[in-house]
């Protein structure tokens, strides 16, 4: 307001809109917050919320990671400022069971993770919310961060390939027990090829095959058709965080809270 | 810092390394940090001196309490060292800070518990490196018979409070978690759906 100019003209051009998910917030000076929003309109931004924890700000209940919310932001030196916000949708349910909740944010962290700021991903933006959705209507946890997964792993251009010998193009279906992927490759290798390739490679079960498949068939609803038992479940949760952990060259930290969760509850 | 052509250029080596640890403070730039320093230089010398003897002061006499883990000159610190009106009660915060606002308050008389940061899921924040292995054998012997999980009604906060929730749940302790709801002298008309749906779970008799 220092600069003289009108404050219309000041609004019009230094206002935006946006419809956006939370994927995360960092804490940043004495009350303020920096926020990763992944937005239909914009892709995934970095922004600043002033005193958001205070506890009377107007602004930081309705930001808090996983929720939906329409937000207007201004154009700052360096990074933009949210002057208004009102959440959309809040997961209340998923939010409040614990694992339900970890999940989310494991989600939350993919899309951050195979997100570059500032590049407008609608499709992805539509799969997060519909899958933060489903979540939240009582769809279970673990099965659906799997089928996210895979959904992640073929927007980014990784679905594997699981009809053919990912290095040879042979065909894979005849061999039983254990088959070789290779995350190198992206996908199933034949007996051969699997001789040859030493690193990143691993033996997954049929089962584990058939999984895969059938959730990238059918998408997010693969989650809620499959009938996997618990030790086929644990089989694609570490092969699919294999997989990514080699794409992404980083383990997922929400990986690491899940199962220290999971170690204590057992 | 060495990068910055105004460092550079002739300034006294003890002035660049003064400038160089106040920008390691939190919320002290670049900029501040010169500007402070040149305070310094400016400043009565004893002033100087007894600021840098507070600093050497607190670290050579401050530490962690072995029971709550709050900063303490004394071992145990003082609340703990002495009987408080109830016994039967711990409040578990995020730091020690969140003790003095509880304090402030004056609506507390059990004992406290300091975790020393939240478990934040997307950071890798994992419960080592929290001080919850001192919380829960704080609650071995059979004082305490309520815990309340006083952490920030934030995701992280939410997170830390179900994770020690489920811990404390088997050993047969009350578990409390503070209130959420509207903050006094706030306007309802700009709370978020949260924080109204918990004020209306939390309503109470009038």
């Amino acid at each position: 307001m220092t600069s003289g100019r009108p404050p219309s003209t000041l609004a019009q051009s230094t206002l935006y809109r946006a419809d956006a998910i939370v994927l995360r917030h960092r804490d940043l000076g004495e009350a303020d917050r920096v926020l990763t929003l992944f937005t239909a309109e914009h892709g995934k931004l970095r922004v600043s919320v002033r005193g958001a924890r205070r506890p009377k700000s107007r602004l930081g209940g309705h930001l808090e990671p996983l929720t939906r919310a329409s937000v207007q932001i201004a154009r700052g030196r360096t990074l933009d400022v949210v002057t208004q916000a009102q959440a959309v949708e809040v997961f209340h349910t998923a939010r409040a069971n614990f694992l339900t909740l970890l999940h989310g944010l494991h989600m939350a962290e993919l899309v951050d993770r195979f997100t570059q700021e500032q590049e407008p991903q609608e499709e992805l933006f539509s799969l997060l919310l519909e899958a933060l959705r489903r979540l939240d209507g009582g769809h279970r946890a673990d099965s659906l961060a799997r089928a996210f997964e895979i959904q992640v792993l073929s927007w980014a251009g990784f679905q594997p390939v699981l009809d053919r010998c990912a290095s040879c193009d042979a065909d894979v279906n005849g061999s039983r027990g254990q088959q070789a992927f290779s995350a190198q490759l992206g996908g199933l290798l034949c007996s051969s090829c699997a001789s040859r390739q030493p690193g990143w490679t691993r033996q997954i079960p049929r089962g584990t095959v058939r999984d895969l498949q059938a959730l990238q068939r059918e998408g997010l609803d693969g989650a809620a058709s499959l009938s996997m038992n618990e030790d086929s479940l644990a089989e694609l949760e570490a092969l699919l965080r294999w997989y990514l952990r080699y794409i992404l060259e980083v383990p997922l930290d929400t990986a690491a809270i899940l199962d220290r969760v999971r170690a204590a509850s057992s | 810092m060495t990068s910055q052509p105004e460092q550079g250029g002739g300034q006294a080596e003890s002035l660049t390394r003064l400038t160089e640890q106040l920008s390691r403070l939190p919320g002290i730039g670049p900029r501040s940090a010169q500007r402070l320093a040149y305070h310094v230089i400016r400043a009565p010398k004893e002033e100087t001196r007894e600021l840098a003897e507070a600093l050497l002061g607190v670290i050579e006499t401050v530490r962690f309490c072995s029971i709550c883990q709050n900063v303490t000159q004394t071992d145990p610190c003082p609340r703990c060292a002495l009987p408080v009106e109830d016994q039967s009660i711990i409040c578990v915060v995020e730091e020690p800070l969140d003790v003095v606002a509880i304090e402030r308050s004056g609506a507390f008389k059990g004992r406290y518990h300091v975790l020393h940061g939240l478990l934040s899921p997307m950071d890798g924040v994992t419960p080592e490196n929290l001080r919850i292995r001192e919380l829960i054998e704080r609650l071995r012997d059979d004082t305490v018979k309520e815990v309340i999980i006083a952490t920030n009604p934030s995701m992280e906060g939410e997170v830390t409070a179900m994770y020690v929730q489920g811990l404390i749940a088997p050993l047969g302790v009350r578990v409390t978690r503070l209130a959420r709801g509207l903050p006094s002298g706030s306007d309802l008309e700009f709370a978020d759906a949260v924080t109204v749906a918990r004020a209306l779970e939390g309503r109470q008799e009038f």
